[in-house]
């Protein structure tokens, strides 16, 4: 993944997160996307990208652990060559530590190799979203031209995870 | 046993579904991202897995499914591979009725394209058509 060189943002969010929030940024994106005449298959994946990194906040970052509205945020940033979609949440660690593997895992796997781990799981049932979260990871993956990861540790059993999502305007994906 | 046939108007972020099991013909269309994907779907497949073991469907020549996704989230995808799974098995266990299955793309759209392509790779017992509109 290429790395973020002077981006400005395109679109951001932070507050409270839920399936009605989601629907009206969608809408937001659509409106915002048909605006600039983005391809349609570049719309596409920025579309899922975003659902799949907001329903993945809205599925661990517990209402708990948050001290303020700004714990938990997503952001669509661009420049010329890319759109980036980063979620930043808070997470509990037993929950970080199965997704963590899977983050590592996206980084050595090619293309094909993630489709067929993607459809393994679908095949399996293993790590949907009522259990692991794994698939959603390998469709992001799927979807785009790379997807990085940060962690902090913090307090008390939590670490602060950032996911990035790369999507290039240039051409056709790796 | 009769079977209701299942009409439920598309959502922000649900699809429309339209299952008319009298007539064998079947419709997803629109979005699907919705947080419960599990509770929308689950219906529709034990219904698809009941309508298969049934006597019904014989009575028919063919079985028609279309698939218009706009987008979907990832447990979506998981209930649709469900969805071709029950589906292939019925074609694997008879040969009386022919089994038709679409998959509508935007062609300015090679995304959704690939959608079709992977379902098409994961089940080789089915014919998936992709058709670009």
């Amino acid at each position: 993944m290429s790395h973020k060189k002077d981006c400005i943002l395109f679109m951001g969010y932070s507050g409270y997160f839920s399936q009605a929030i989601i629907q009206a940024l969608i809408a937001g994106l659509e409106i915002q996307i048909k605006d600039i005449e983005e391809s349609r298959t570049i719309a596409k994946r920025l579309y899922v990208s975003f659902i799949e990194l907001f329903q993945n906040i809205m599925k661990y970052s517990k209402k708990d652990y948050i001290d303020n509205n700004e714990s938990e945020k997503i952001l669509i940033e661009q420049n010329s060559e890319s759109y980036y979609v980063t979620a930043i949440n808070n997470i509990d660690n037993e929950s970080l530590s199965k997704m963590e593997p899977i983050l590592v895992d996206l980084n050595e796997l090619n293309k094909d190799e993630i489709t067929k781990k993607y459809n393994e799981l679908r095949r399996s049932g293993e790590n949907t979203h009522d259990n692991g979260g794994g698939i959603g990871l390998y469709q992001l993956a799927r979807k785009s031209d790379g997807v990085s990861h940060e962690i902090e540790r913090l307090e008390n059993g939590l670490s602060r995870l950032s996911i990035t999502v790369q999507i290039s305007k240039l051409g056709e994906k790796k | 046993m009769s079977y209701e046939n299942i009409f439920i108007e598309k959502s922000l972020h649900t699809p429309e579904i339209d299952f008319n099991f009298e007539s064998g013909l079947f419709k997803i269309e629109g979005k699907s991202y919705s947080e419960n994907t599990f509770e929308f779907y689950k219906p529709l497949l034990t219904s698809l897995e009941s309508y298969f073991e049934g006597d019904l469907v014989k009575e028919l020549e063919i079985v028609e499914f279309s698939f218009n996704l706009t987008y979907f989230n990832s447990s979506s995808s998981k209930a649709l591979f469900d969805i071709f799974d029950l589906i292939s098995n019925f074609v694997e266990d008879q040969s009386d009725v022919d089994v038709t299955i679409n998959w509508l793309y935007d062609e300015d759209d090679e995304s959704s394209q690939e959608d079709g392509e992977d379902f098409q790779d994961s089940f080789d017992s089915l014919n998936i058509k992709l058709i670009g509109i």
